[in-house]
C-alpha cells in the first residue's frame, strides 16, 4: 500500500453526509488517519477519519479531488491540488498512476490481443477436436432436429434427399453423413452445426457433372469432420459472450463489440473454407474422381456469383482457392480409385430429372 | 443553466476492459459482476452535472448475489419444463413452458423494481444518496395494464406505455428534496415513432439519426426536476447529423480495430450524449438533504443488467 503524507494540509470544502451543504474546511494527512475541521454555523468542529474507511472518488483529478469516508455515508472532502501532490495522493490510496498504469496495460493488452486472436480460437479447436474426436459428428443422423425447427424456412424433399442420400452411399462414401435436399430461393450448400449437409435443389439443378457433386458434397464433409460448424458457433458465441460481460449490452457497445467480432469471425469462416477444399481435393483423388473436379467447381461457381469485398465475404475469393488448390494438387499424386464410379454419370442424371 | 458533461477517458475504459476481460476469462465468468461494478463506477465516476461527479456505490459482490438469485428462479421455473422434456410429454412441456413465460412476464416489473430501488440506493451526487420509492405493486399493475393494451392494440399502445411507465418510475426518484418527474404524452410520441419510421423508411434510412435525436429529445425535454414547487425542465442539444457522422465514422474504426476500439467509442458517445444535456433553470444545490438509506439488494439488477434494460429506463438517452 502507499505511504503516507505527514502534516500535508489542504483547504477545501466538508459535506458531512446528511445535507449537500460545503462547509469550508482543512484536511490534514497524518500517518493512519485524517483529520478535518471546518466552520459550521461560525463555529469550528473536527472530524477524525480513520485511513482504512476512506477512498478516492471515482472522478478525482488535481483540480478537484474527492475523498468519501464510508463510501461518503459519513461524509466527503472535496479539495484541490497540483499534479506532483496528485501522485503522492494516488500512492497514499494504494492506486498507482502514469508509467505504471501504462506498462501495466501495454503488457495485459498484449496478452489479451494474443488470447483474442490466437489463445480463444486455439483452446476452442483443440477442445472440439478432443471431446469429438470418438464420436465425430458427421455420423450422426439427426433429421428430426432439423425437420422440427420453425425456424427454417426450407421443406426438406424426402425423395430426394433418399435418393442423394444412396447416391453419396454408393459413389463417395457408404459412412457419408446424411444429406438433405431442401426447397428453397437460395443456391447453396452448406454443414449444419449438428452434422447434416443441407443443398437447394436449385445448386442441385445448377450442377453440370457428378465430379462438381462430389466436390461440392466433399467439401461440406470436410467442414464437417473438422467441425467447422460447431467451432464457429463457439468462437462466435464465446467471443461475443466474454466481451458482453465485460462491456455490457447497450446501444452502441453492442453495434460496435458484434462490428468487430462479426469481422473475426469472417476471417475464421475464409480459414475454414480452404481447409475443406483441401479436404475436398484429398477424398477426389483417394476416390479416383478427376483431380480438377474442385476447380472447376470453383471457376463454375465464379461464373455464376459476384464476389462481394473480401473483408465482408465468409469465403476468400475463388481465384484464391483455385490458385492454393493448383499448387496443393501438384504435391499430391493420383491414386486408384476405392468405390467403382460406373454408373455415375446416370444416377446423376436421375437424380436431377427427379426435381 | 447547470450543464452535464462525461469525463471519462477512452484509454482509462480501456485499461479497465482488459482487467475486466482477463479476470472474466480467469475465473471462467465468475469475475463478471466485479467487473460490471469496477465499470459502474468508472462511467457513472464520470458523470458529471454542474461540475460534481456521480457516485455509484454498488459492489460486485452484490451483483454476484443478485445474480445468483435471478439464476435461481429462472432454474427453478425451467426445471418441470425440462423435466417434462426429458420425458418425451411434449405437451406438458409447452403447458410448463407457457407457464415460465406467464412467470416471467409478471417478474420483469418485479425485477425492474428491484433494480430501480438497488441502482438509486447506490447513486449519489454532492454526497446525497438518490432514491426510488416507487411500489412495487403498483408498477406490476401499471406494467400489465400496459403490456395488455400494447398486445391487443398490436403495438400502437406502445408510445402511452412508454411514457406512463417513465411518469411512474421518474414521478418516484429523489435526491433529497429535489424530486425528478416526466411529463410527455403518449400521443405526441406516437407522432414522432410515426413519422421517424416513415422518414426512416422513405429515406433508406438515412434519417435513422434525426429520429434517434427526436425520440431523444422528446424524453429529455419532458423530464424535469422539482425543488420547493419549481419546476426546471432538462433540454437534449444533439443534432442529428452529428449523430449520423459519429455512427458511421465509429463503425468503420470498429471494423479496421476489429472492435479493439470500443472503449474510445463508448466513451466518445457517452461524452457526446452528455455534453447535450442541460437543466433549463436552477436548483438549490447546497440545501439536499439526505433521506433514510435502505439496505436492498442487487436481485432486480441482476436480471435488468444482463441486457442493460435498466440503463435504458434511467437514462433513455
Amino acid at each position: 500500500m502507499g505511504g503516507c503524507l505527514p502534516l500535508m494540509s489542504y483547504e477545501g470544502f466538508y459535506r458531512d453526509g446528511k445535507t449537500s451543504r460545503d462547509y469550508p474546511g482543512r484536511l490534514t494527512f497524518e500517518e493512519n488517519i485524517l483529520a478535518i475541521s471546518y466552520r459550521e454555523e461560525g463555529a469550528e468542529a473536527l472530524v477524525f477519519w480513520p485511513k482504512e474507511e476512506v477512498s478516492l472518488a471515482e472522478g478525482s483529478k488535481p483540480e478537484r479531488i474527492i475523498l468519501l469516508c464510508q463510501e461518503g455515508q459519513r461524509g466527503s472532502f472535496v479539495f484541490s491540488v497540483n499534479k506532483r501532490d496528485f501522485g503522492k495522493i494516488l500512492a497514499f490510496f494504494g492506486k498507482r498512476e502514469g508509467r505504471w498504469r501504462l506498462f501495466l496495460f501495454s503488457v495485459l493488452g498484449i496478452g489479451m490481443f494474443l488470447f483474442w486472436f490466437w489463445g480463444l480460437p486455439f483452446l476452442i479447436d483443440r477442445s472440439v477436436d478432443f471431446f469429438l474426436q470418438e464420436k465425430p459428428l458427421s455420423t450422426q443422423k439427426f433429421p428430426k432436429v432439423f425437420d422440427g425447427d420453425p425456424s427454417f424456412s426450407m421443406t426438406v424433399n424426402e425423395k430426394a434427399s433418399e435418393k442423394l442420400q444412396r447416391f453419396v452411399s454408393r459413389y463417395l462414401s457408404p459412412d457419408f453423413p446424411s444429406v438433405f435436399v431442401v426447397k428453397a430461393s437460395f443456391k447453396n450448400a452448406f454443414a449444419m452445426v449438428w452434422g447434416g449437409i443441407v443443398i437447394s435443389e436449385k445448386m442441385l439443378l445448377a450442377l453440370r457433372t457428378p465430379e462438381e457433386l462430389a466436390a461440392l458434397l466433399y467439401h461440406e464433409e470436410g467442414h464437417l469432420k473438422y467441425h467447422h460448424p460447431l467451432k464457429m458457433f463457439l468462437r462466435r458465441n464465446i467471443g461475443i459472450f466474454l466481451l458482453m460481460l465485460v462491456t455490457g449490452v447497450n446501444d452502441v457497445s453492442q453495434l460496435v463489440v458484434r462490428t468487430g467480432e462479426e469481422m473475426m469471425v469472417l476471417q475464421y469462416s475464409r480459414d475454414f473454407e480452404i481447409l475443406a477444399d483441401e479436404y475436398a481435393l484429398e477424398k477426389l483423388m483417394e476416390k479416383g474422381f478427376h483431380p480438377e473436379a474442385m476447380e472447376k467447381l470453383l471457376l463454375f461457381l465464379s461464373e455464376r456469383n459476384q464476389e462481394g469485398f473480401w473483408l465482408f465475404s465468409t469465403h476468400p475469393s475463388f481465384e484464391k482457392r483455385i490458385t492454393l488448390l493448383r499448387e496443393k494438387r501438384k504435391q499430391m499424386k493420383m491414386k486408384r480409385g476405392e468405390v467403382s464410379l460406373k454408373g455415375i454419370e446416370k444416377d446423376f442424371l436421375s437424380l436431377k430429372q427427379g426435381l | 443553466m447547470k450543464k452535464a458533461t462525461f469525463t471519462g477517458r477512452g484509454g482509462d475504459l480501456f485499461g479497465i476492459f482488459l482487467v475486466n476481460f482477463l479476470l472474466t476469462v480467469i475465473t471462467l465468468g465468475i469475475y463478471a459482476p466485479w467487473a460490471r461494478a469496477r465499470y459502474l463506477r468508472y462511467m457513472v465516476g464520470h458523470i458529471e452535472f454542474d461540475g460534481e461527479p456521480f457516485e455509484f456505490h454498488g459492489k460486485g459482490g452484490e451483483l454476484f448475489w443478485g445474480i445468483i438469485k435471478v439464476l435461481v428462479v429462472l432454474f427453478v421455473l425451467l426445471l418441470p419444463y425440462m423435466l417434462a422434456i426429458e420425458a418425451g410429454e411434449v405437451e406438458l412441456a409447452l403447458v410448463f413452458y407457457g407457464i415460465f413465460f406467464l412467470a416471467i412476464l409478471i417478474l420483469i416489473p418485479v425485477f425492474l423494481h428491484g433494480a430501480l430501488r438497488y441502482t438509486f440506493s447506490r447513486l449519489s451526487w454532492r454526497g446525497i444518496r438518490m432514491t426510488y420509492t416507487g411500489k412495487r405493486g403498483e408498477l406490476l399493475l401499471l406494467y400489465l395494464k400496459g403490456l395488455f393494451l400494447t398486445l391487443i392494440t398490436l403495438g400502437i399502445y406502445g408510445p402511452w406505455f412508454s411514457c406512463e411507465l417513465l411518469r411512474y418510475v421518474y414521478g418516484h426518484i429523489r435526491i433529497g428534496n429535489v424530486s425528478f418527474g416526466f411529463e410527455g404524452k403518449g400521443g405526441e410520441l406516437f407522432v414522432h415513432y410515426l413519422l421517424g419510421f416513415l422518414f426512416s423508411l422513405l429515406t433508406l434510412g438515412l434519417y435513422i439519426p434525426w429520429f434517434y435525436v427526436r425520440v431523444a429529445r422528446f424524453f429529455v425535454s419532458h423530464t424535469y426536476v422539482e425543488q420547493e414547487g419549481k419546476r426546471s425542465f432538462f433540454a437534449f442539444g444533439l443534432k442529428g447529423e452529428e449523430v449520423l457522422g459519429f455512427w458511421i465514422s465509429r463503425v468503420l474504426l470498429a471494423i479496421v480495430t476489429l472492435g479493439i476500439a470500443t472503449p474510445w467509442i463508448i466513451a466518445d458517445w457517452m461524452k457526446r450524449r452528455l455534453d447535450a444535456l442541460s437543466l433549463e433553470g436552477d436548483i438549490d444545490t447546497q440545501s439536499l438533504i439526505q433521506h433514510p438509506v435502505e439496505d436492498v439488494g442487487a436481485m432486480g439488477f441482476g436480471f435488468f443488467d444482463l441486457g442493460d434494460g435498466l440503463w435504458g429506463v434511467v437514462f433513455p438517452l
